[in-house]
């Protein structure tokens, strides 16, 4: 087994404690599943469907009937979350197998010079790219590499980019002191900006930008 | 274009300073839509507690399993075999609480034999109650105190004041007038007593947590204590670090609790003391917009029944026969007559 970074050693207990919870019946567990998981699925979903919401919320629920259908099989291999995933996939693929088509060409920002162009302009501290296309490209990555992220970690850069909130409230919602929600911040954007380099190398080198990210 | 598998991941490292613009760039994550959630939710739901009750129907199994080959063995060894009677034999007869609920699969046990429970079941002194996945119970102590405990959980009975919970969680209403004797919860990572209170105390992983709703709890491990007060919740790790954080009294933290409880017989009873278990099951406040009102109607009788139905199911049933309509709002049902402007 390759090696983990502590980060994702805890998060894969957490996945399995909270797969345990499941399995016990806990409704908390179930509400917890969707809370952490059920947004970043129907994003994976929608991004590979062509943004067909219909399609997408019924490719996350057959996602979610497989997985409580295999949950005395989840050992911790990888995190929920790619474990979600990659159940999601093989249900897309099966469905356009099904209906004898292919699944629809979606470009998720494999054109590495723009990133590294992009990456080096906001280094320079250039204004943000005006160009359109470059800005979605990348917000995809963004919100990609954030749904690839440990749920809490996800949370606390949103709340604090998005909703303004301090170290102590972001500590409050995770029901953490505030010296431990400074360290959670300061783990959460390395934790990105690691996550940013490996999505965006990974989404490159495959072939139908369908396949996710094992971590 | 270069190679992208041989491509250095550190050109594609963000500065520190770049995270800021990239997330702003990027924008909130899309949410998925309530009804979209709602739907998905709604139709995995029962899939998920149908594996649930077959997970938990396994390991009853092997479980079972297990104790009837040490028994097997047993009996092989001294050449004889044990009859098990229909009836839970007592050392102690005496009754510490009665069942008023028993939702799903529920076990009675004592001294170490063990019997389905319904509604009704009186429970002797060292009795232990487990329940299945998706199973939940209430009780009512001897002298007063109503007990609801938690699917997958265990707590055994051994007086009127003292519970052990060794799996799981219990909730616990020590009522509005208490008598000020206190009631104690021993756990295998602490123990949490009361003077007058609604808490809850839960065995986690690897922590005990302790909310509290209403009066206040000390949370006791060796020789350290700790008080939660109403409107926090206190974790007790192994190691000795403490967690408190607000959590408010009504709202999803305590919703298992409605999903146990034994209802309220509104036949012949006042709306005063309608209101008033209403008030203990959500958790929110009530007030009556006009004081006068309040002593007007109070005391007037009400008829009928609201069996089956949640508290605030039972509010929009029960209000409107006294001339009456609520609005809930930050933790405060406020009520008003019907017909004012």
């Amino acid at each position: 087994m390759a090696h983990r970074p502590p980060a994702r050693r805890h998060q894969i207990r957490e996945d399995q404690a909270l797969v345990r919870r499941l399995l016990a019946g806990d409704e908390r567990a179930f509400d917890r599943l969707f809370e952490e998981y059920f947004g970043g699925l129907y994003r994976f979903a929608l991004t590979r469907l062509d943004f067909d919401e219909t399609l997408a919320q019924e490719m996350a629920q057959a996602t979610l009937l497989k997985m409580i259908e295999k949950l005395d099989t989840y050992r911790g291999e990888a995190a929920l979350f790619s474990w979600l995933c990659s159940i999601c996939y093989h249900e897309i693929t099966a469905h356009f197998r099904r209906q004898k088509r292919m699944p629809p060409q979606v470009a998720l920002g494999e054109d590495l010079p723009e990133i590294r162009a992009i990456l080096e302009s906001l280094a320079a501290g250039d204004p943000d790219p005006e160009d359109g296309l470059r800005r979605k490209e990348v917000g995809r990555l963004v919100h990609l590499t954030l749904d690839n992220l440990p749920p809490r970690y996800g949370h606390a850069l949103e709340w604090k980019y998005f909703d303004g909130l301090s170290v102590e409230e972001i500590g409050q919602r995770l029901g953490i002191s505030s010296k431990a929600a400074e360290s959670t911040m300061s783990r959460a954007r390395e934790a990105f900006r690691r996550g940013f380099a490996a999505l965006a190398r990974e989404l490159a080198s495959s072939r139908h930008g369908l396949h996710l990210v094992a971590q | 274009m270069s190679d992208p598998t041989h491509t250095d991941t550190s050109e594609l490292l963000p500065e520190e300073e770049s995270v800021d613009r990239l997330l702003e760039i990027a924008g909130r994550r899309p949410v998925a839509p309530e009804s979209v959630e709602e739907a998905v939710r709604r139709t995995v739901r029962p899939a998920w507690q149908a594996k649930a009750r077959a997970h938990a129907r396994r390991r009853r199994m092997q479980r079972w399993t297990l104790a009837a080959a040490a028994v097997l063995a047993l009996a092989l060894a001294f050449g004889s075999w044990r009859y098990l009677g229909p009836t839970l034999p007592t050392a102690n007869p005496q009754t510490v609480a009665t069942l008023e609920l028993a939702a799903g699969d529920v076990d009675l046990s004592h001294h170490s034999r063990s019997l389905p429970a319904a509604a009704g079941a009186a429970v002797p002194a060292g009795g232990e109650i487990t329940t299945a996945p998706a199973s939940r119970v209430a009780l009512r102590l001897a002298d007063g105190p109503t007990i609801r405990i938690d699917a997958d959980s265990t707590l055994r009975l051994d007086s009127t004041r003292s519970l052990f919970l060794s799996h799981g969680a219990v909730y616990v209403d020590t009522g509005s007038e208490g008598d000020g004797r206190t009631l104690e919860v021993l756990t295998p990572l602490g123990a949490a007593q009361d003077v007058g209170t609604q808490f809850e105390v839960r065995l986690l992983e690897q922590a005990l947590q302790v909310q509290v709703r209403e009066g206040e709890v000390e949370v006791r491990r060796g020789q350290t204590h700790h008080s939660a007060a109403a409107g926090s919740a206190l974790t007790l790790r192994p190691d000795g670090t403490v967690d408190l954080r607000p959590v408010a009294a009504h709202g999803s933290a305590w919703s298992w609790i409605l999903q146990a409880s034994p209802g309220f017989e509104l036949e012949g009873r006042s709306l005063g003391d309608f209101l008033e278990w209403v008030r203990r099951e959500t958790g929110l406040r009530t007030v009556f917009a006009d004081p006068s009102l309040e002593r007007d109607v109070s005391g007037d009788l009400a008829h009928g029944s609201i069996a089956g139905l949640l508290p605030r199911q039972a509010l929009d049933v029960v209000l409107p026969g006294f001339g009456l309509r609520f609005e809930i709002a930050d933790g405060t049902i406020t009520i008003e007559r019907a017909n004012t402007p």
